[in-house]
């Protein structure tokens, strides 16, 4: 009786250890093609939902009558190494254009964001879309045409790669990396962080994508997704394009602050997966997730008082301008655009006589 | 169940009670105890065991992964070579050459063996009238040491050699390694070479028509120190042609003005901007009954381009002026043949404002550099910085 309950027990134990070895293994089958997955799926240059294509010259040709001509475009960006300066050239698409099959779109935001390692800072510089400018290889555009032409001409490095080249001849800061953030995905991406803080400087309306409009005052909120997209396009405020530019700059700031916050940690982690979806899927970009990664680390280390931000704005720094087919554009104006390059750009930079560190520097910019 | 009384003289201060089963020697809290270590034991196998196979199942899943990744981009790779050559094909066939050019260099470079990519190349530059000098139009990188990042001296014996090749950007990324690592180290001599770098590949910039990239690079030299002359005359150059820039196609009179002062120079294409702004403008003086003045934009705008449909209008600005200042009213000009603007054979009357050989004041209250630029730059720039620097400028006027 005493040797049956023993060899009982002994069968159940063995029950155990075999189920649950099972399932360890099975869970292991699991996590390894999750893991497969996900790693095979990030490529790096995420959403592309312009498909190889013949191109389409009657596209562009119809409204610039040009044919490209001589383009400058690298097919592939410097690695990293970790301690020179690196600028990113985020761009906003709607790609409800693309959809609605009115063509490649325009992009509806440039900015262009810089972090130096060494001396821990950061800047960011918005780009008026309406900027009189020569694209590489074309005629004189706005500079938001310059995505459109490239992906409408299919060019070497598509509409990034053509934008890219279109602000590095403006602006004359090498340009590494692009990212094009498609309207839903940030919106996505702001909702998965819980939303953002935005202190709201001037009563307005706002209309969030297939919603109704919302009237906020001026007072702090907490913005939802559609919301903080919403913010971040109203156009029809004080200040038009420039202001905008500078709520655009305000929600980078309010992600990032969100982001840093000491309760996000947990959050992120355990929504990591969606996040990294969310990117893979929906932000077109050549950076490999290694640089992402790493840029994020670095961002994260970089004091909210040591980030310049700036916007190319009248009225000093460009003029308004109407051409003969009564489109209205903005003539750039060089030396006020260098003096706000050189304050955001070069006097942050590690390539001068000596770094000051911004513990010892202080202050805020 | 026995109970064994404990020994009184040895355990006299304990109250534990000991027991053991029959014929069971251990105590039981020594049994108890083992059976707790066996149990932590076997916790601790199973979690080993949990550990190692979600290692193993993350390691494999990321490698396998990678492998995936990598054979879906080779393949989106070849797709892309091949469309890209495809459309070179295409626009060879339409004669654009110079965009044929650009994409049989980018299939070339992602795929140097794309079969006949290399051919169609040459068959575009001849066609373009430039020479086929290597079989692979992809240059063969310069072998070059490899940096020494052992010790902060190998660092800087690197970097001065690529200053001593003339390799800026690698002697710029070298010299900034060692300033993230130790600000301190060779402080001035760091400096020196850097600002050096910096002036010579700002230079090159400008002479490879990056214009602005240059001003760039050459602004961050000058946070070293000023700039040499040379240096500074090629940057307010740029920075005047950039300024010309920003007119075209908004205000063609500023831009005519401006880029005539340039084409002076004969840099960086500006005669054909020149050019072309010179037809705009006589468009719109013709437009504003001056034909005299369209003549004679269009006089100076075909000089150095010929675009189509041109050639009417600017004949008949040409006849209306030559009619108005004709000595007897009655006479009639009838061009026949093909009329050569480019060499008038009458005397026009000048415009009012035809561009001076330097720039006005006007340029500069509008936003224009306030730098004079030199109207021939020198093209023989040298390192001023440190003895080891030197610029070989490819720059070749137009």
């Amino acid at each position: 009786m005493k040797n049956d309950s023993k060899s009982f027990a002994n069968w159940s134990i063995g029950c155990l250890t075999a189920a649950f070895a099972v399932s360890v293994l099975v869970a292991g089958v699991l996590v390894h093609i999750v893991v497969r997955d996900l790693t095979a799926t990030y490529t790096g240059v995420g959403l592309n939902p312009f498909q190889p294509r013949a191109a389409d010259s009657t596209e562009a040709a119809g409204e610039i009558g040009a044919t490209p001509t001589l383009i400058r475009l690298d097919s592939a960006p410097e690695p990293w190494d970790g301690t020179s300066r690196v600028t990113l050239l985020i761009m906003g698409i709607d790609y409800r254009d693309w959809i609605a099959g009115e063509g490649a779109p325009r992009s509806d935001t440039m900015m262009l964001v810089s972090v130096d390692p060494i001396t821990l800072k950061a800047s960011m510089l918005s780009i008026p879309r309406d900027l009189w400018v020569e694209i590489p290889g074309f005629t004189y555009n706005r500079i938001n045409t310059a995505y459109m032409l490239g992906e409408a001409y299919n060019l070497p490095g598509g509409g990034p790669g053509l934008a890219m080249q279109a602000v590095e001849d403006l602006i004359g800061v090498p340009i590494h990396y692009y990212a094009v953030v498609d309207f839903y995905t940030f919106e996505r991406l702001v909702d998965e962080i819980g939303g953002i803080d935005i202190l709201v400087k001037e009563p307005m309306w706002i209309s969030p994508i297939d919603s109704d409009s919302i009237w906020v005052e001026a007072k702090p909120y907490r913005f939802n997704g559609a919301e903080a997209l919403a913010y971040a396009r109203v156009r029809y405020v004080g200040g038009g394009d420039f202001g905008r530019a500078q709520r655009q700059q305000q929600v980078i700031l309010a992600i990032m602050d969100r982001v840093v916050g000491a309760d996000m940690l947990p959050t992120l982690i355990n929504r990591a997966p969606v996040i990294y979806q969310e990117v893979s899927s929906g932000v077109r970009t050549n950076l490999t997730l290694e640089q992402m990664i790493s840029l994020a680390a670095l961002a994260l280390k970089i004091p909210s008082d040591q980030v310049q931000s700036g916007v190319i704005s009248p009225p000093s720094m460009v003029g308004f301008h109407t051409r003969p087919d009564g489109a209205q554009v903005l003539r750039f104006v060089p030396d006020q655009i260098r003096e706000l390059r050189n304050r955001l750009f070069v006097e942050t930079s590690a390539l001068g006589p000596e770094i000051v560190s911004p513990s010892v520097e202080g202050g805020s910019p | 169940m026995t109970n064994i009384q404990p020994d009184e003289t040895t355990r006299a201060s304990r109250t534990v009670q000991t027991e053991t089963r029959a014929g069971d020697t251990q105590p039981i809290a020594a049994r108890k105890k083992r059976k707790v270590r066996s149990t932590r034991f076997w916790i601790g196998v199973f979690l080993g065991l949990i550990i190692a196979v979600f290692a193993v199942a993350i390691g494999t899943g990321y490698a396998r992964g990678l492998r995936l990744r990598e054979q879906s981009q080779a393949q989106t790779e070849a797709q892309i070579v091949q469309q890209q050559f495809d459309l070179g094909l295409e626009e060879y066939l339409a004669g654009n050459f110079e965009l044929a050019r650009q994409r049989f260099e980018y299939v070339l470079s992602l795929d140097p063996e794309f079969p006949e990519a290399n051919a169609f190349l040459g068959q575009t530059l001849a066609a373009m009238n430039q020479p086929t000098p290597t079989p692979s139009p992809i240059a063969s990188p310069t072998p070059t040491e490899t940096p020494d990042f052992s010790s902060f001296e190998g660092t800087f014996g690197s970097a001065q050699a690529a200053v001593g090749r003339g390799d800026w950007a690698t002697a710029i990324d070298l010299l900034l390694r060692l300033r993230g690592e130790d600000p301190d180290f060779r402080l001035v001599e760091v400096n020196q070479l850097m600002a050096a770098s910096l002036r010579n590949r700002g230079m090159d910039k400008l002479f490879a028509g990056d214009l602005e990239q240059g001003i760039y690079d050459l602004t961050l030299a000058e946070r070293f120190g000023p700039l040499d002359a040379q240096a500074q005359s090629w940057r307010g150059s740029a920075a005047f042609f950039i300024f010309a820039n920003s007119f075209f196609g908004l205000d063609w009179q500023l831009a005519t003005t401006n880029f005539g002062q340039i084409c002076q120079a004969n840099i960086w294409g500006a005669c054909t901007k020149y050019g072309l702004a010179a037809i705009e403008y006589a468009a719109l003086l013709a437009e504003d009954d001056q034909p005299c003045e369209a003549a004679f934009y269009y006089g100076e705008g075909l000089a150095y381009v010929s675009p189509g449909g041109v050639g009417p209008t600017a004949t008949e600005a040409y006849n209306l002026c030559a009619t108005a200042t004709a000595p007897t009213p009655t006479a009639t000009i009838t061009p026949t043949g093909t009329l050569d603007l480019s060499t008038p054979t009458a005397t026009l009357p000048g415009p009012s404002n035809t561009p001076t050989p330097t720039p006005t004041a006007s340029a500069t209250s509008s936003g224009g550099p306030t730098n004079t630029p030199t109207d021939t730059p020198t093209i023989t720039p040298t390192a001023t910085v440190t003895p080891t620097a030197t610029v070989t400028p490819t720059f070749t006027p137009e």
